[in-house]
């Protein structure tokens, strides 16, 4: 059992990890923006680079959250249909949405596949007076998060088989106990 | 292919998505790399990506994950619970008090958060467990709370019209203002229910037993020291906005560090909690971002494809007036609303109806109000009602959701005449914006 859950584990962890990272993004980013207001009204000496160091901040934080989100289940969903189509159903409605998931991801990889390898070559700025490399920057990240988040994706879709499996023994009552697990 | 059937398939393929139970985030990136590549080939995909960058550059969306920290830091406080104290025995044994308060409440919570969750949750906890205890009408409990935790949607700093004002180009200062208008309305509408309901039938509400309610006014009085904290922070929010010294970003940020001071002062902030809220900001702005992902992508690709310039021509084209347009897209919204999240609702209709609304002469601002009412509704209503599930999250266990949901009817028809106010008087949302002007 704990060799077929390795991968899922290791990723559902690493998901985990960048998730609480991105709070601590998200509390520098307060913190700066409160500086800023603090050196443009009180010391009236404005600074050139906090708006856009926040914003990349926040901006890492939300391509690196999509895999603590996509582990937790998070994603906004509609599930309207589970009461529709019964239990058992839509547990393989939910196993197919998130094959489907994978197909979707995995064309945003595509999409941003070459862009992302360009900007490692060729490094973009963003044109302020602060000019930090910022486009190339989101560009790798985009394709780190999506590998990320196919990655989890993939992760939970072992843990989905390994759960049912784990319910169909217990249903038929042959490993009663496994359920501890 | 022309583009009313390529409208057709893009609709109907992401219907069959999204009910199926796949993210929309994952639904709408699969259905636009699917057009890109049907349209444009593989060098479609640039697009696809390129569209997508841009959310991770928006910065006033940086102003969600702030304020969701802050509400998020401020359901651990107990300043919420002192507010709603002080504000029920101000309100005396008055019939129906009680019930008057919350939507009081909800109003200065509203403007403190900008989260609906948070709002009806916090009331759920608090308000709920009071009106039950006290023998008041169950559906009209309900009702209240549901309907008054909504108004964050149209208070400032409301999430709605942040993303709105994002992605409609328009001023969030102008929105968070002609939002103070519409909200207060809808809350006297909800008050004026309460009371006329209480009039009627005395038994519906029972008067606040605690001995304090009892006191002359004058003694209560002394309570009003509960509304010091929450009316410092949201003067502080929509003061540094309303001052011009800071950005609604940096408010947001400056609201932030202000409820992370506030539960210090009270010693209700432990590192657990810190990490707790942080945590769950990055669960609720995760989940928003990557729904934008997909559906600023879908919308990117359908643009080129020219379907935004054709529904744009189908709705002006159709020769009605421009109130009935108005209309129109208003029930486009609401029919979208029983099978969407309100995120992506915005994400698609806004770069059709923004620029329409524009050409037919109208004010966006005004329009970005009646689509957050529009949204407010949709808060309530079945299947989704998204604020009946945060209620029922917390309620008792024999609270259903089909008592919520029949508990709140009332409320959407008073939503649904304030529309309706604001739809012909446009005033009640532009006064106060055109006053700083």
């Amino acid at each position: 059992m704990a060799e077929r859950n390795g991968f899922s584990e290791i990723v559902g962890k690493t998901s985990v990890f960048l998730g609480k990272t991105c709070g601590i993004f998200y509390l520098t980013a307060i913190g700066l923006s409160v500086f800023e207001v603090f050196m443009r009204y009180v010391i009236d000496a404005p600074t050139a680079w906090t708006s856009e160091t926040v914003m990349t901040l926040c901006g890492t934080a939300w391509l690196l959250c999509v895999g603590a989100v996509t582990q937790q289940r998070r994603h906004i969903t509609v599930t309207v249909l589970e009461i529709v189509v019964g239990e058992k159903n839509w547990k393989r409605l939910t196993k197919l949405a998130m094959v489907i998931s994978l197909l979707g991801v995995g064309g945003l990889l595509w999409a941003s596949w070459s862009p992302g390898v360009h900007s490692l070559t060729t490094i973009e700025r963003s044109g302020s007076a602060f000019n930090p490399p910022v486009p190339s920057f989101l560009k790798v990240m985009l394709v780190l998060a999506c590998i990320l988040y196919i990655a989890q994706l993939i992760a939970n879709l072992i843990e989905h088989k390994t759960k049912s499996q784990d319910q169909h023994i217990n249903n038929s009552g042959v490993h009663s106990d496994s359920g501890g697990n | 292919m022309g583009i009313e059937y390529i409208s057709l398939l893009i609709i109907l393929s992401l219907f069959a998505l999204v009910s199926a139970g796949v993210p929309f985030g994952a639904s709408t990136l699969l259905v636009s790399v699917g057009s890109a590549l049907l349209t444009f080939g593989p060098e479609g995909l640039v697009l696809v990506s390129s569209n997508v960058v841009h959310v991770f550059e928006k910065y006033t969306l940086v102003a969600v994950p702030f304020f969701v920290f802050m509400a998020n830091i401020l359901e651990r406080s107990g300043v919420a619970r002192e507010l709603f104290d002080s504000m029920a025995i101000l309100g005396g044994r008055m019939r129906g008090g009680v019930a008057v308060q919350t939507v009081f409440v909800s109003v200065v919570l509203a403007a403190m958060s900008g989260v609906v969750g948070g709002v009806v949750v916090l009331l759920g906890l608090i308000a709920l467990p009071q009106m039950f205890r006290l023998g008041y009408d169950r559906k009209l409990s309900i009702g209240t709370i549901v309907a008054s935790g909504s108004l964050a949607t149209l208070i400032p700093p409301s999430i709605v019209l942040i993303v709105y004002g994002a992605e409609a180009g328009v001023s969030i200062k102008d929105l968070f203002s002609a939002g103070v208008g519409p909200g207060l309305l809808l809350a006297s509408l909800y008050v004026t229910y309460i009371l006329f309901r209480c009039w009627k039938n005395p038994s519906l509400a029972p008067p606040y037993d605690v001995p304090e309610a009892q006191l002359p006014f004058y003694k209560r009085l002394k309570y009003l020291k509960g509304l010091i904290l929450p009316f410092l922070l949201i003067g502080g929010v929509l003061g540094s906005i309303y001052a011009g010294i800071a950005t609604v970003t940096e408010s947001a940020a400056i609201g932030a560090v202000g409820a992370v001071l506030v539960a210090l002062s009270r010693r209700e902030l432990s590192l657990p909690d810190m990490k707790k809220a942080l945590w769950n900001t990055m669960l609720t702005t995760g989940s928003i971002v990557w729904l934008i992902v997909g559906a600023v992508s879908l919308v990117g690709i359908y643009n080129i494809m020219g379907g935004t310039g054709f529904l744009k021509s189908m709705l002006t084209g159709t020769g009605f007036d421009p109130m009935v347009i108005i209309l129109i897209m208003m029930g486009i919204i609401m029919i979208l609303g029983t099978f969407m999240d309100w995120i992506a609702i915005v994400f698609i209709t806004v770069p059709v109806f923004a620029p329409v609304v524009t050409d037919l002469g109208y004010d966006p601002v005004w329009f970005g109000i009646l689509f957050a009412m529009n949204i407010q509704i949709y808060m309530l209503s079945p299947p989704f009602g998204p604020a009946c599930f945060y209620l029922q999250s917390v309620a008792p266990k024999d609270v259903t959701l089909q008592e919520i949901f029949m508990a709140v009817i009332p409320f959407m028809f008073l939503q649904l005449i304030g529309l309706a106010l604001v739809l012909i008087f446009p005033e009640i949302a532009l006064w106060l914006p055109n006053l700083g002007k």
